[in-house]
């Protein structure tokens, strides 16, 4: 976070959040020790390959899962210490929208149903449906529909549309637009900008497409193995990357563009197994900058510029080993 | 429904084509047309060629078929956990690959199996495990590890890495690339990202509702798009080249249905661009400029649609 954000702007403030699966193998570590925040009206990216713990981390923030420790303060309190009314009462201030909107609707629901349900179990009366889906562009005729019905792009539009019926503060967008079509995605991308500049909500929005998180973002978090190594602004993060693995990351990107382009880091082998792991830097088994230290040590994320961490020893001063 | 309309095209021997669309608009049709894997009924060929070394696919017996399928041209699919077989270890997929198409039996198949997974970076020792215990990156070299174990000299690819992680998407598209100049395969990339074009691909065919609506060399159709649809795929895309605060653009309108083709230029109804003559009918591939061809009556103008 910019040390300059007034406190009072914050809305959520994630401390030292750990969420540990105890497995048969061991012990899984899903999302170990995660601290960040995200000021009223900003948009977090959070970027990272497949199995990192981005999703985990977003659904334990709005308290589908429990953590195992750390602390979640929503404006001044801590959300895992609610129960009873306060837990209902936050959850209708925080909401999610799931990657994929066919498995996450009720095939047997229409559409107005489907977006009804929240408001229903809220006794909030239900004309509101209609408004609902004026505001996620969802014509009215389809009211009737059924999800099998509509492509991808409308279904997604049930989803948000679900999120937004209680009139949310903070929505966790979890890949909402990895299942659509590039055609389909530039329409939902474009609607979720509007709906935040229109009422001010706060996203934290999961992806593993840096060219999506880029264009959505405020501040831009990368996770891997279950801890953010690297958390900037979007300019900052994108033109500095600083750590080796965020550098790979966006190294491997293909761009649709016949301009030349930076050298191409590539990453030998597989993201390690989450169970039971070595005590040393998480990606040091990757990384071609390793040391001695590095297999010791878990680097902590330490601010290196303004506004801009890093979990890396050498952050700033990387020298190839190899 | 015309799934795949009036398609011409040529590949090289050596070289790549990237066949770039949206979901449905019969990219993958076309590959399995090449391979003559369409289901007779509902499918059927109705007309044309398909010309390979010098002969007609199409004109082949069932047998000459099977000959060339996966010996002379072979397939990666976009899902490698369903493309393997899940009761059948990897070497073993591999040794029943080489069995079917060369003289290569027992230890010798064997030998040239463990190669093949060396050749993708896969350690001797994992060649007796089964498909559940790769990661997909692992899976997908497996499966590219099958489609070349004959040295085919001509592969298609079916989204090879649209299901992969971005860092191992870049380590699968570099193998390919080393390959490919390696055993001189000619390469069909079907994709639907123009990025993957740009770094492995020499010519690129757009293609939309069962037509191709534009196709050259990558310079002149990264530089110059000359087809409005073209130019809306680029604009759709955030990328991380350009510049923020952007809207993206929406190309309006949905894709037509292929059983109810509008008339004129299947893309008429949704093009910016559109005038009288278009609803009326189709221009038809013609050659805007040296190896630069277009399905367009009004193609863009050089520079009003050029990609930095």
């Amino acid at each position: 976070m910019n040390s300059a954000t007034k406190k009072d702007d914050v809305l959520l403030d994630v401390r030292h959040l750990k969420k540990h699966f105890h497995v048969s193998r061991g012990v899984l570590h899903a999302v170990d020790d995660v601290s960040f925040t995200i000021s009223k009206g900003k948009t977090l990216g959070l970027v990272g390959e497949s199995g990192c713990g981005k999703s985990t981390l977003g659904r334990v923030v709005i308290g589908l899962i429990e953590a195992t420790n750390g602390e979640v303060y929503f404006r001044d309190e801590d959300m895992l210490k609610f129960d009873g009314r306060k837990k209902s009462e936050f959850r209708k201030k925080a909401q999610i929208v799931f990657q994929d909107p066919f498995s996450s609707l009720n095939p047997r629901m229409s559409v107005a149903q489907q977006i009804a349900e929240p408001l229903i179990i809220n006794k909030i009366f239900a004309k509101k449906v209609m408004e609902l889906m004026d505001t996620v562009g969802l014509a009215s005729r389809l009211a009737t529909s059924f999800p099998h019905e509509l492509d991808g792009g409308r279904r997604q539009r049930i989803g948000v549309a679900r999120a937004l019926a209680l009139d949310p503060e903070f929505i966790v967008l979890d890949e909402p637009v990895s299942a659509l079509d590039v055609r389909i995605q530039a329409q939902v991308l474009n609607m979720l900008q509007e709906l935040k500049n229109e009422r001010g909500y706060t996203y934290l929005f999961i992806s593993h497409n840096l060219s999506v998180v880029r264009y959505v973002s405020d501040e831009v978090a990368v996770m891997y193995l279950g801890q953010i190594v690297e958390k900037a602004g979007n300019v900052d993060l994108f033109k500095e990357p600083m750590h080796p693995y965020t550098q790979a990351l966006l190294s491997a990107v293909p761009i649709a563009s016949l301009a030349p382009k930076k050298e191409r880091i590539l990453l030998e082998g597989d993201v390690p197994s989450p169970i039971n792991l070595a005590p040393g830097c998480r990606f040091a088994g990757r990384c071609a900058y390793r040391q001695e230290r590095c297999l010791a040590e878990n680097p902590t994320l330490r601010e290196i510029s303004s506004g801009h961490s890093v979990a890396c020893h050498f952050a700033g001063r990387l020298e190839r080993h190899a | 429904m015309h799934a795949v309309n009036h398609l011409n095209l040529t590949l090289h021997r050596g070289k790549a084509l990237g066949f770039v669309g949206e979901t449905g608009a019969g990219k993958t049709t076309t590959a399995l047309a090449i391979l003559q894997l369409i289901q007779t009924p509902p499918g059927k060929i109705t007309g044309g060629s398909i010309m390979f070394e010098g002969h007609d696919i199409m004109k082949m017996t069932e047998a000459e078929k099977r000959q060339i399928r996966g010996d002379r041209i072979s397939m990666i699919f976009q899902d490698p956990m369903t493309s393997l077989n899940p009761l059948k270890t990897v070497e073993d997929q591999i040794v029943e690959m080489i069995g079917l198409h060369s003289a290569m039996k027992g230890e010798e198949a064997r030998k040239r199996a463990l190669e093949m997974l060396a050749l993708v970076g896969i350690r001797p020792e994992r060649s007796k495990d089964y498909p559940h215990q790769f990661s997909g990156g692992m899976r997908q070299r497996v499966g590219i590890a099958i489609a070349l174990a004959c040295e085919p000299s001509l592969l298609i690819a079916d989204e090879p890495t649209t299901a992969l992680d971005v860092t191992i998407q870049a380590q699968v598209m570099e193998l390919i690339k080393k390959l490919q100049s390696v055993v001189n395969t000619s390469f069909l990339l079907i994709t639907h990202d123009l990025g993957i074009v740009a770094e492995i691909c020499d010519d690129v065919a757009i293609m939309y509702a069962g037509r191709i609506v534009e196709y050259s060399n990558i310079r002149q159709l990264y530089s110059h798009p000359l087809h409005p649809y073209t130019r809306g795929l680029f604009d759709a895309v955030p990328r991380l080249d350009t510049r923020l605060g952007g809207k993206l653009s929406v190309i309006p309108g949905l894709p037509p249905d292929p059983i109810d083709l509008p008339k004129g230029c299947a893309f008429s109804p949704r093009c910016p661009k559109a005038r009288p003559l278009c609803h009326e009918r189709e221009c038809g591939m013609r050659e805007y400029e040296p190896g630069h061809f277009v399905n367009c009556h009004f193609p863009l103008e050089l520079g009003e649609g050029g990609v930095q």
